[in-house]
């Protein structure tokens, strides 16, 4: 099941870069680019939910951290806050009144919208212009401390388990070293999109690691050897790694 | 050194000089006139004592007198007539002195009076010769210390007196300087305040004088420069919000392109929108550069101008960006051309009328009639479009104010063709007039001075 985003932006294009982003690193991506609308959609999400829920205690199924959702629920708002219809802030009420963690995307970068923001709730802040990958981090981040996460990825005939860090291939466990494992995370959260050798540095071993960028080719064939799936990794000249596939 | 010393010491200066030399001025004359007047009487008293002397004696008589005994005659005579306080005197000899003085050196005595001082006491001297015998000569010596001492008694009751009306003076001229320094003081702070760009201070001068209108006119100027400021502020914020969108838009793709596998369509999806966004930011920047380059007056180079002419030559540029908007001209030919004629520049005219028509045209979407007229020297556009909501009236002509802002980008607007415009008008002293109605249309009216009034 794909993380559902709702992306408030009145910008036609830069929504659109936003969900073009969102869609190719796994997201299902809901675009609304009006404050009015945007409300009527929080607010439907929370009715739906609350039905849902009700329906959940009747048939003992299960509600997981959020991750096993059906129907118009969000688990992660976009917000721009220069909204016509509404303002941005406003929004953040009902986002929280449902549960729905937000990050808010302003072009304001001063210090006071940004203590505004977060005392009103949100979960982060980002300020325009931003690099996608930054904001699919941060997104991740959210995700995850929100207990948002979808913890368990198919891909091929690969099953990841992010919360118990365990990997299956073709039924049978695969054992991966921490790093390895680590690895594979990030490519599994940043799929569709080249990611240079450094950055995957910084991410997996960290920014103090003293390492070099070989480490990170060493440790991409030792996953090309252990997950066939890991052929979906290509090698960009010049450019890093690219997790090639739809997941 | 302070204004306030400064004043201070000129004033007392001035005043302790005057009065001084009133002051002394006056116990002067008044000891003159003291001296002269006992001098007259003691003239009058020595004419007497002297009329008194010559009845005892003739010339003849005195003269048949062997010298020895005429002397002993006349001092005898001279105590007689003359009492205390004279002294007989033949030539530079002392014959009777009925002093308590010794005449040291009477030859120096003329004809006047002369004050002399002995010891502690001031003497008035006068000298009067007989009329014989021949040589001889009565002095008188009077005391007039008392003069003196009235004298300086007048003196010291005139400083009494002065020290009085100066103490009063000063302190009053100081109570108001005070108070007028004190509203300079205030200024100075308030100045100070300004420059460290805090415009909350204001001085309260309730003096009624200039000082009070120069505090008015600096609250009035800090006031002015607040407004200013902060409408600078606000331009600066919204310039850089606005430019932050269509970056924001540029980078996304650029970076999509770059690092996401895209397919075809999203490829040229992606790089449509990037032009896009750089024709915006063009498009803002190249409008900025009007705002600023009004801002700062750039010189105008004025020329009469035929305003339909402009007018439809700006019709004729829309109807390039916008086909579909049907556009009647409406020229009133009664009028002829000295009646449409003003005074103008060329290019920024032509700014404002592509300005008027481009917002009208964009107000219906891109389609429907809009008029465009012009009588005398009043050019007005009107269009059949959204219209402008009541309450966002007063706002269209700031910076970057859009009334519908998701209508008004995807129009590509700036927010700034208003503003530009009103500059415009206000460069050119003419007067700007909108009308609008939501749902009907809006009706933008641009009226120029009389150009032959000008010169």
């Amino acid at each position: 099941m794909k993380n559902r985003i709702l992306v408030i932006e009145d910008d036609k294009d830069i929504s659109d870069v936003i969900c073009m982003n969102l869609e190719a690193a796994g997201y299902a991506a809901c675009p609304v680019y009006d404050g009015r609308d945007a409300r009527r959609m929080i607010e439907g999400a929370g009715a739906d939910r609350g039905a849902e829920r009700e329906a959940g205690m009747g048939a003992d199924r299960p509600v997981a951290g959020g991750t096993a959702k059906n129907g118009p629920d969000y688990d992660l708002a976009l917000l721009d806050l220069m909204l016509p219809g509404e303002d941005g802030l406003s929004l953040l009420e009902p986002l929280k009144a449902q549960g729905i963690p937000a990050i808010c995307l302003t072009a304001r970068g001063d210090l006071s919208s940004k203590v505004q923001g977060f005392k009103l709730g949100a979960e982060d802040y980002l300020v325009k212009p931003f690099e996608m990958l930054e904001l699919l981090v941060r997104m991740e981040k959210v995700l995850e401390r929100t207990g948002k996460r979808r913890e368990e990825i198919l891909f091929q005939d690969m099953k990841v388990d992010l919360a118990r860090r365990r990997v299956w291939e073709h039924g049978q466990e695969v054992h991966l070293r921490p790093t390895e494992f680590q690895l594979l995370t990030v490519f599994l959260q940043n799929p569709n999109r080249i990611l240079k050798r450094d950055w995957l540095l910084d991410q997996v071993w960290g920014t103090d690691f003293p390492g070099e960028t070989r480490t990170v080719d060493v440790h991409v064939a030792k996953l090309r050897k252990k997950l066939s799936a890991c052929g979906a990794i290509v090698t960009v000249p010049k450019g890093g790694y690219l997790f090639e596939g739809k997941l | 050194m302070k204004i306030r010393t400064k004043l201070t010491g000129l004033l007392a200066g001035a005043l302790l000089l005057s009065l001084a030399a009133g002051g002394a001025c006056s116990v002067h004359q008044y000891r003159n006139d003291s001296v002269r007047r006992a001098a007259a009487d003691e003239r009058e008293k020595m004419e007497l004592a002297k009329w008194a002397l010559e009845q005892t004696a003739s010339q003849e008589e005195l003269a048949s007198m062997v010298e020895l005994a005429r002397i002993a005659y006349l001092q005898y005579q001279f105590e007689k007539c003359y009492q205390e306080g004279y002294v007989l005197m033949a030539d530079s000899r002392e014959i009777r002195n009925l002093t308590d003085y010794q005449v040291l050196n009477g030859d120096v005595l003329g004809e006047d009076h002369r004050v002399q001082k002995v010891e502690d006491a001031y003497l008035l001297l006068m000298r009067m010769d007989l009329e014989y015998p021949e040589g001889f000569w009565v002095m008188a010596v009077r005391d007039i210390t008392d003069v003196w001492t009235a004298a300086r008694g007048q003196a010291l009751q005139y400083l009494a007196v002065a020290g009085a009306a100066f103490a009063a003076v000063f302190l009053i001229s100081a109570g108001i300087l005070r108070r007028m320094l004190r509203v300079l003081e205030q200024l100075k702070d308030q100045a100070g305040a300004i420059s460290r760009g805090d415009f909350s201070i204001r001085t309260q001068a309730d003096t009624g004088d200039e000082l009070a209108e120069l505090s008015d006119s600096i609250n009035r100027m800090s006031e002015q420069l607040r407004q200013q400021i902060e409408d600078l502020h606000l331009l600066l914020g919204a310039m850089a919000h606005e430019t932050k969108t269509p970056v924001t838009s540029i980078i996304g793709y650029a970076d999509s392109l770059l690092h996401v596998s895209l397919d075809e369509g999203q490829k040229e999806r992606a790089l449509e929108a990037i032009s896009r966004s750089a024709w915006r930011l063009d498009e803002l920047s190249g409008k900025l550069m009007q705002l600023i380059g009004l801002y700062q007056d750039q010189a105008l180079s004025m020329e009469p101008l035929f305003l339909p002419e402009l007018l439809s030559q700006s019709c004729e540029r829309l109807s390039g960006i916008f086909p579909q908007v049907q556009i009647r001209l409406e020229t009133d030919p009664a009028w002829g051309d000295q009646g449409s004629l003003c005074q103008g520049d060329r290019t920024l005219l032509g700014i404002l009328f592509d300005n008027l028509l481009v917002n009208a045209a964009k107000a219906m979407e891109g389609t429907g009639r809009l008029t465009a007229g012009c009588r005398g020297r009043a050019v007005w556009v009107e269009d059949e479009g959204c219209g402008i909501p009541e309450e966002d009236l007063p706002h269209v002509c700031k910076p970057f104010y859009m009334a519908d802002k998701s209508r008004a980008r995807k129009l590509g607007g700036s927010g700034l063709g208003l503003a530009v415009s009103e500059r415009i008008v206000k460069a050119h002293h003419a007067r700007m007039e909108i009308q609008s109605q939501v749902g009907i249309g809006t009706r933008v009216t641009v009226e120029f001075p009389d150009a032959s009034a000008e010169k």
